[in-house]
């Protein structure tokens, strides 16, 4: 397998970096502030797309940055599933921006220099993450992200901010400090390397004991991935404003954690490993399998519209992991473009989430029964986003879903194939009955349904944006496989 | 030139501490500069010599060049930089320069009209810590340890308060820990004829496992441990360095403990061997679970104080844990943690004792609950403060998670895995005090309207003083981003040939 030398994965992730403290010095014009962010980010998804022939083409883009422990090096490596994760993040910062300044700017939020300052670093970690070409650099990148996402989740700095900065910091440097780190290093002891290494990197023989200590540990350190029973962090989190549960914990952190441990099983463990020693896919499969369904059935029970999405993309994280953990190549393939599918599909639902509040202050299901009528146009996009998550046609969420039950179908492992498909029923259930009450169930509070005002079109446009994304992404599909097959290609044939 | 080098470094604190007490007579503030002079040629010296090193292997001079032939017999005296000591030489020296600097604005207040006295002890502390980093005989490390502990009790001292009573329990221990390693180097002395470590070294193997070079090796042992307050005998640390004034705990606080594990380090890998070590096992595994305690010891003491410099003592107590453990894993991963922490410690609770000294120095008092608003207040010096309480918590790159590394890995080698929870565990325990002051600094503070927090005047502290602690936070990343160099060209150079993989 081919790799091109050059500096263009190290700018790209600088990017938003840069942007981020050119946006600090302009902090009193908000406007230029703002525009620094479009113009950062515009370049980096031109330059991003700038690469997608080269690895499309099969190759890969990489370059050394410094050698930090011997044999180890601060080192970029795009390939097909990094360069997908990073178009998707990127993709969705530009809409996101402009829901922020629509939600922050008229109620004078606190703080918006901070606020836009952290959210650059945490695209740039992001998307450090998504180009890593070892296991210390993508650890690296984790950390910043935890460290830069802290001021955003605890951005009102009320009780609940902190009480919630204080769960995401626990759970999320805690499992990486106590999981991840040491087995890292046991993984450099054991065998002098880090890079990720398509048939993983242990020497035949290498003890299933230790193996399976390994693999459970980095299942847990990434905990961003939200595995059961290490996902209280998420719903936590949600006291961040809108902006940020939408692109960051629905996106770009959650992403970075699943994405963390797909690397790890592609590239450190092997998927032929996988393949021959059942037991490791076996614990990989029945964790994200439990996860699934029961961050579905706790879904089903919250009131609070975004915690139900937050248990929502608890579950659908989980979707991936098991794809991943089937070792074959649909489900791989599956598994990569549910990446971009949920994203695209859950964004417009948080985005929505935050226009509501915005208009009425409504935080609850039970609060906006009726609503559809005032709000067409959000609650519509809150339709297409459910269904992209539900994975209905005729939005991308089907295509991604068909390629994970295919997956699971060839594997031979026909309890994925029903764990898949009762999940997607729960989706359904727990998305469904809340557009029915804001289009048809009788006004719960007509008082506060009449004080609303519409949100201000800086919500709305993104809001359309998105959940266009999420139809387009049915009809252009193959564009986006490409990258999925690409990737699924490198591992396995069948 | 270059063979004169060496002798620099000792000579340029020497005379500084000798003049600068007399020079306040012709002009009061004359003692500042002079030893800010002394120090500059003595880091230079240093920085010259870890090229020197890395590239021509250790330098040996001979004092007066006597003993540097055989007919001389055993009367001469030597000092040596090699790949063990090039790089805590350069780190003393430098962040001892640094210091100096720093001070300036802190003596001034904490100790009016006795600055010449403060200085002159000061360079005399910084020529004993060098001294004892640079000698390459047993019995001269015993009078520089002397020369940096008596200069160390009057720093001490000259705080209010609980520092006479501090002071007083610091040099009780400090001259058991002493007598002790003089002690041992009588034992030692006896049996081999010779102090020079080259001499010892080469006469050792023969001698075998006898007992006398057994109670030698365990008494300076226990002579360097008390000296760097390693657990059971930290007692005297947090009292002496936080009744201490500010400015000299800032000086004690990263170099005295961190030259004491040198000492330590000295004695285990070229004076006795690591074969030596690994032949005598029972206590290894002794060492290595006092280790275990000291780190988990230190980090829950950190965690019960409120005052910020004790909170920090507490911290370098802990830190010590890891530079005994790191060491007695014996193997290479660990000894090359070891060697790698006594420098990146050194900077890392320098940095620490900076910015705590600079919060002191504006708020007057540093209990947690007076850091209120503390961010709005002085953020560089709060921007500082966070990136060296990442370093001490290991994110990486700086300079904290490649010690971590190497440490874990060594830990892991020899199957050592309460050594591994101890590291994790008071990783999470510097984490939790990190983000207590960020949210008592940050986010209790009265709701800000639009951005910044207009209620809270900014009151950053003196250039003189930030910008060394700036400084000393960024040269946290630059010698993270390092290590694959420094690992590869010196400290995989010091450890014994035996170890190699």
């Amino acid at each position: 397998m081919e790799t091109v030398s050059s500096t263009l994965p190290v700018w790209i992730v600088a990017t938003s970096s840069i942007a981020a403290l050119l946006l600090a010095l302009l902090g009193r014009w908000p406007n230029l502030r703002e525009a620094c962010i479009f113009g950062a980010a515009v370049i980096k998804l031109g330059l991003l797309l700038s690469l997608a022939p080269t690895v499309l083409d099969g190759k890969r883009v990489g370059f050394e940055v410094i050698e930090l422990i011997p044999n180890v090096s601060l080192a970029f490596r795009v390939d097909a599933l990094g360069l997908m994760f990073a178009l998707v993040s990127v993709s969705l910062w530009i809409p996101t921006t402009i829901f922020s300044m629509g939600f922050l700017r008229p109620l004078k939020r606190h703080a918006q220099t901070r606020f836009y300052f952290f959210f650059a670093i945490a695209i740039s970690s992001a998307v450090g993450v998504a180009f890593s070409a070892n296991l210390l650099t993508l650890f690296i990148f984790y950390e910043i992200l935890s460290l830069s996402t802290y001021p955003l989740v605890t951005h009102h700095q009320d009780d609940d901010a902190i009480k919630g900065g204080r769960k995401y910091l626990t759970y999320l440097l805690g499992t990486s400090v106590a999981l991840a780190l040491p087995a890292m290093i046991i993984v450099y002891q054991q065998t002098g390397s880090l890079d990720f290494t398509n048939g993983g990197v242990f020497a035949e023989g290498t003890s299933s004991t230790m193996l399976t200590v390994l693999l459970v540990m980095f299942l847990f350190g990434f905990a961003k991935a939200g595995l059961m029973p290490l996902h209280a962090w998420l719903p936590g989190a949600m006291v961040a404003p809108a902006p940020v549960s939408a692109l960051l914990h629905a996106v770009a952190v959650v992403k970075v954690g699943v994405f963390s441990i797909i690397r790890v099983l592609t590239g450190v463990f092997g998927v032929e490993r996988l393949v021959d020693m059942p037991s490791l896919s076996t614990i990989v499969c029945v964790l994200a399998a439990f996860t699934l369904i029961v961050a579905s059935l706790i879904a089903l029970t919250q009131d609070n519209i975004k915690s139900r999405l937050a248990y929502s993309t608890i579950g659908q994280l989980s979707y991936i992991i098991l794809g991943v953990g089937l070792a074959t190549k649909a489900g791989i393939a599956g598994a990569a473009l549910h990446i971009p599918m949920h994203a695209f599909g859950k964004i417009p639902l948080f985005l929505c989430a935050g226009a509501i509040y915005q208009a009425c202050g409504a935080k609850c299901i039970s609060e906006i029964h009726g609503l559809g009528h005032k709000f067409p146009l959000t609650m519509t996009a809150f339709f297409i986003g459910s269904l992209c998550v539900i994975g209905l046609p005729p939005t991308g969420g089907f295509i991604s879903k068909w390629y994970l039950l295919t997956g699971s179908l060839s594997s031979g492992q026909q309890w994925a194939f029903a764990v898949f498909l009762s999940s997607s029923l729960l989706n359904a259930a727990y998305f469904l009955p809340v557009i029915y009450k804001a289009f048809f169930a009788k006004p719960s509070d007509p008082a506060r349904l009449a004080k609303a005002k519409e949100p201000p079109p800086m919500t709305v446009v993104p809001l359309f944006i998105t959940s266009a994304g999420c139809l387009l992404l049915f009809f252009f599909s193959s564009e986006l496989f490409r990258f999925a097959d690409t990737f699924a290609e490198l591992f396995v044939s069948r | 030139m270059t063979e004169q080098l060496p002798i620099v470094i000792i000579l340029g604190p020497l005379l500084a501490a000798t003049v600068a007490a007399f020079a306040a007579w012709i002009h009061p503030k004359a003692s500042h500069p002079l030893v800010v002079t002394g120090l500059v040629a003595s880091f230079a010296a240093a920085l010259k010599l870890v090229f020197v090193v890395a590239e021509k292997g250790a330098q040996k001079y001979w004092l007066g060049g006597w003993g540097a032939k055989p007919e001389h017999g055993v009367v001469g005296i030597q000092i040596t930089v090699d790949h063990l000591n090039t790089l805590l030489l350069a780190a003393v020296s430098g962040i001892a320069l640094l210091t100096a600097l720093y001070a300036k604005r802190l003596v001034n207040t904490e100790l009016p009209g006795r600055q010449r006295y403060f200085y002159a002890l000061f360079a005399l502390l910084i020529t004993g810590l060098l001294g004892i980093g640079i000698t390459g005989d047993i019995f001269n490390l015993y009078v520089f340890m002397e020369i940096a502990a008596l200069s160390s009790y009057a720093l001490i001292a000259y705080g209010k308060g609980r520092a006479y009573m501090a002071a007083f329990n610091y040099l009780i221990m400090g001259t058991m820990g002493a007598c002790l390693y003089l002690l041992g180097v009588g034992f030692v002395f006896i049996k081999t004829g010779t102090l020079n470590i080259d001499n010892i070294s080469a006469a050792l193997p023969a001698l075998g496992q006898g007992q006398a070079l057994f109670v030698g090796f365990v008494l300076i042992l226990l002579g360097a441990w008390a000296k760097m307050a390693f657990f059971p005998f930290h007692g005297w640390l947090p009292n002496a360095y936080t009744h201490a004034p500010t400015a000299s705990a800032v000086v004690l606080a990263p170099l005295a403990t961190k030259v004491a594990v040198y000492t330590m380090l000295r004695v285990m890998v070229t004076v006795y061997s690591i074969d030596y070590i690994l032949h005598s096992p029972g206590i290894q595994s002794v060492v290595l679970g006092l280790s275990s305690i000291a780190i988990v010891v230190g980090s829950f003491f950190s965690l019960t104080q409120t005052n910020l410099k004790m909170i920090a003592c507490y911290v370098v107590l802990s830190e010590i844990g890891y530079m005994v453990g790191g060491a007695w894993l014996a193997n290479e991963p660990g000894l090359t943690g070891a060697v790698y922490h006594v420098v990146a410690d050194a900077a890392m609770t320098s940095a620490l004792f900076m910015a705590v000294g600079c919060i002191v120095y504006r708020l007057g008092q540093a209990q947690l609950d007076d850091l209120r608003g503390v961010f709005f207040k002085m953020p560089v010096t709060m921007a500082a403060f966070v990136v060296t309480m990442a370093a001490l918590i290991g994110v990486p790159p700086t300079c904290g998670f490649f010690s971590k590394w190497y440490l874990i890995q060594g830990a892991a080698q020899s199957g050592v895995w309460h050594f591994v929870a101890a590291l994790l565990l008071s990783s999470l325990v510097k984490a939790i005090i990190l983000f207590r002051i960020v949210e008592i600094g940050y986010n209790r503070v009265p709701h800000p309207s639009v951005d910044g927090n207009p209620a809270i005047p900014r009151n950053e502290a003196p250039l003189s003083m930030l910008i060394p602690t700036v400084a000393m936070a960024l040269g946290l990343i630059a010698l993270g981003l390092a290590t694959s160099p420094l690992v590869n060209t010196i400290i995989a150079k010091a450890l014994p040939a035996t170890l190699a993989p």
